[in-house]
């Protein structure tokens, strides 16, 4: 019975409690969502989800804060609020005279109960409100949450370029953050961050230009050829370009045959598997290659040994040979692979030890950078 | 153990007692139930008032009402300690040898009204101090107990000060209650000069023995007082002092000295009586309230400002009963309109049962 009516008013109090905590909770979140429209306003940030995502995630985090660590009644709180409504402290001291069994303590609890019972329901209505902030606390709730959202309608009208911001951070702080943008140029990706904000003085984070199908990567706009690049001790802000070509048709042919027109006069495309010797004649006819090495320009390039001469010298190093070796086409692009001519190369050059010879400078700087690499 | 006949011999005992002391005292309800309180809980009182306001009367009427036996002591400038203790006199057996024999003084009674007090030297004032507090009486060395219950009712005063000694606070302090006695009002006069006019005889029976007095005691004593309203008396104490770390407002600015843990007991013991007499089986905070005058005004030293202001013990200790009634979460005008709502009594008990 005791426990009955105990239980009763405890869930009006919790209710009174639940509600003081939202009060609470909405002051201290309008507070919150305050300062974060008012930073919003003064730095020009132009996101309004800004405060309002502050303001109710501390809402509702205060909320529940405020009730169990403040708010939340206790069965004492209960019977305390009880003896509000004209008991006397009967209820009070029912509650602590629970255990005893003496006459007095008998006496005490019926005493208690009977009055408890004979409370009307105008009296529980005034000791157990539903809304029981104090008068400071209400005004203090309106002010707060009226001040909350008229700074974020200002912010975000200032955000919408309705008002003006004062923007007042100051310059000094303004230069403290470099952006760095890495673009691209033809048809290709940059692999990691495109966009990075970072502090004056530290590293950008490492990104890649990595070619589509049929292009390739031939340097950035600043000249760097390699297509990974850390940039490092950023003071300014920085925006460079990855630059891709496409890969001409003919050098497709030319990967797949791996061979030109020597009867064209062209640099014979086989070159570096047919001679052997640096110093030898490009392909069969060879001497073609002299004059018409660089028909095919750039052809090489597809599969990443292409010549840059086009001398037809047969050693890979003629242009439309399509596989001589060059800093620009040492990428994986989907097509061209550094193993494609490291085989070739590693071949050429066992050959040359083998009989004794001495190894042409481009065999040796082929080698060393690829195993540098690795 | 506190039985279901002790209660009702409790309220029958307060019914008759207050029924009695109707029949010769017209008014001054609060302090008629103060004097009875404090008999019930055990304390002694002190009865301030002009004169002609009952002050004696009264006590003499507690004296029939409680059968018990009575004396009265008349304090004088003259009156020496022995004369309120006794002393030991040379008395000559059948023998022929002398020997000393103690002669009890008034006080080995029951119920002491010692009249005038202020007007004893402070030497023959101190001979009570003893008696109100310990109930014994030192005399030549030899301790003696006095009969139980013993309660000095004592009347004072405050107006001709002239010749007087004022009480020290030792002595203020072993008053439960300081009742100040006032002018009766219009009905209340026309009353009592209605009465006097037939007879000045008293007329009030005896209704409660010593014994039974004891047994009502020892049923008051056993009320439960909640931790929280034990917490709002002691700190309604604790509040009185200056310098406590729970000083009133009103008390840094108007008190010297504050009350003494004796305040706390004779709160809480009167409070359980008042409580009972309300047929109420706890302590309230309405009750602390009611009874924080009559027990903290004679205990409060003011200081100058109190004095230069005009400000009265009774108007600092509301102002502090008000304070920390606030510190409790409880309004004391609203608790005692609630307490007057709930229990329907608008004039107090000796009203009611009058």
């Amino acid at each position: 019975m005791q426990q009955t009516w105990i239980n009763d008013y405890r869930k009006r109090l919790v209710r009174e409690k639940i509600v003081t905590s939202l009060a609470f909770g909405l002051m201290v979140g309008a507070g919150a969502d305050f300062l974060a429209a008012l930073a919003c306003y003064l730095f020009n940030f132009k996101g309004i989800w800004l405060p309002l995502t502050i303001g109710g995630g501390v809402f509702l985090l205060s909320s529940v804060l405020f009730y169990f660590l403040k708010f939340r009644p206790t069965e004492r709180d209960v019977v305390r609020r009880v003896d509000t409504m004209g008991l006397d402290e009967r209820a009070v001291t029912m509650y602590e005279l629970k255990d005893e069994d003496s006459f007095i303590a008998k006496r005490q609890r019926e005493d208690a109960v009977e009055k408890v019972a004979a409370v009307n329901k105008e009296q529980v209505k005034r000791a157990f409100p539903l809304f029981a902030l104090k008068t400071w606390a209400v005004i203090l709730l309106f002010t707060v949450f009226l001040s909350g959202a008229g700074m974020t309608t200002v912010a975000g009208l200032a955000g919408a370029g309705v008002i003006d911001s004062p923007d007042i951070l100051p310059d000094k702080d303004r230069e403290n953050f470099c952006i760095v943008s890495y673009l691209t140029e033809g048809q290709g990706d940059v692999e990691g961050e495109p966009e990075q904000t970072i502090l004056a003085g530290e590293d950008a984070t490492t990104v890649v230009a990595v070619a589509d199908d049929g292009w390739m990567f031939t340097k950035w706009s600043d000249g760097v050829k390699d297509p990974a690049r850390t940039d490092r001790k950023i003071l300014e802000d920085l925006s460079v370009t990855a630059i891709f070509e496409e890969i001409a048709e003919s050098s497709e042919d030319i990967d797949g045959e791996a061979g030109g027109d020597a009867e064209d006069g062209d640099a014979d495309k086989n070159a570096p598997s047919d001679n052997n010797d640096s110093s030898a004649p490009a392909g069969d006819s060879g001497q073609g290659g002299e004059g018409d090495g660089n028909g095919d320009k750039g052809d090489g390039s597809g599969s990443g040994n292409g010549g840059q001469e086009g001398e037809g010298k047969g050693n890979g190093k003629g242009e439309g040979a399509g596989g001589g070796w060059s800093d620009g086409n040492q990428i994986i692009d989907g097509k061209t692979d550094y193993r494609d001519v490291r085989d070739l190369y590693y071949d050429q050059a066992m050959e040359i030890i083998r009989n004794g010879g001495e190894l042409p400078d481009y065999l040796r700087e082929f080698i060393e950078q690829y195993y540098g690499s690795i | 153990m506190i039985t279901e006949e002790n209660i009702r011999e409790f309220s029958e005992k307060c019914d008759n007692i207050f029924t009695q002391l109707r029949r010769d005292v017209i008014g001054q309800t609060e302090v008629v139930e103060g004097t009875v309180i404090a008999m019930i809980a055990g304390g002694n009182v002190l009865l301030e008032g002009v004169p002609g306001v009952g002050k004696t009367r009264l006590v003499r009427s507690l004296g029939r009402v409680f059968d018990m036996p009575f004396s009265r002591i008349q304090f004088t400038p003259d009156l020496m300690p022995a004369d309120v203790t006794g002393t030991n006199i040379i008395v000559k057996g059948e023998d022929g040898n002398s020997t000393f024999q103690f002669q009890p003084g008034p006080i080995f009674s029951n119920i002491v009204l010692a009249d005038e007090i202020n007007r004893a030297t402070p030497k023959t004032q101190s001979a009570l101090l003893e008696a109100m507090q310990e109930h014994t009486v030192t005399v030549m060395g030899v301790s003696r107990k006095m009969k139980e219950p013993f309660f000095v009712l004592a009347t004072q005063n405050p107006v001709e000060q002239d010749g007087t000694y004022p009480l020290p606070e030792a002595q203020m302090d072993r008053f439960m209650f300081n009742l100040i006695v006032p002018n009766p009002g219009l009905d209340e006069l026309m009353a009592i000069v209605n009465m006097t006019q037939k007879t000045m005889a008293e007329v009030a029976e005896p209704v409660c023995s010593g014994e039974e007095l004891l047994k009502m005691r020892e049923t008051a004593n056993g009320v439960p007082v909640a931790e929280d309203v034990m917490r709002y008396a002691m700190t309604l104490c604790s509040a009185t002092h200056a310098s406590g770390d729970q000083a009133s407002e009103a008390a840094k600015k108007y008190i010297r000295l504050g009350a003494s843990p004796r305040a706390g007991q004779a709160l809480i013991s009167a409070a359980k009586v008042m409580a009972l007499m309300k047929g109420r089986y706890n302590v309230a905070y309405s009750d602390i309230n009611a009874l924080a005058k009559p027990v903290l005004r004679h205990r409060m030293k003011l200081n100058f400002e109190a004095i230069a202001d005009r400000v009265s013990p009774d108007a600092i200790v509301d102002m502090i009963v008000e304070e920390v009634g606030e510190r409790f979460g409880i309004n004391p005008k609203k608790e005692a309109a609630k307490t007057e709502e709930t229990e329907g009594k608008k004039k107090g008990l000796f009203a009611k049962k009058a």
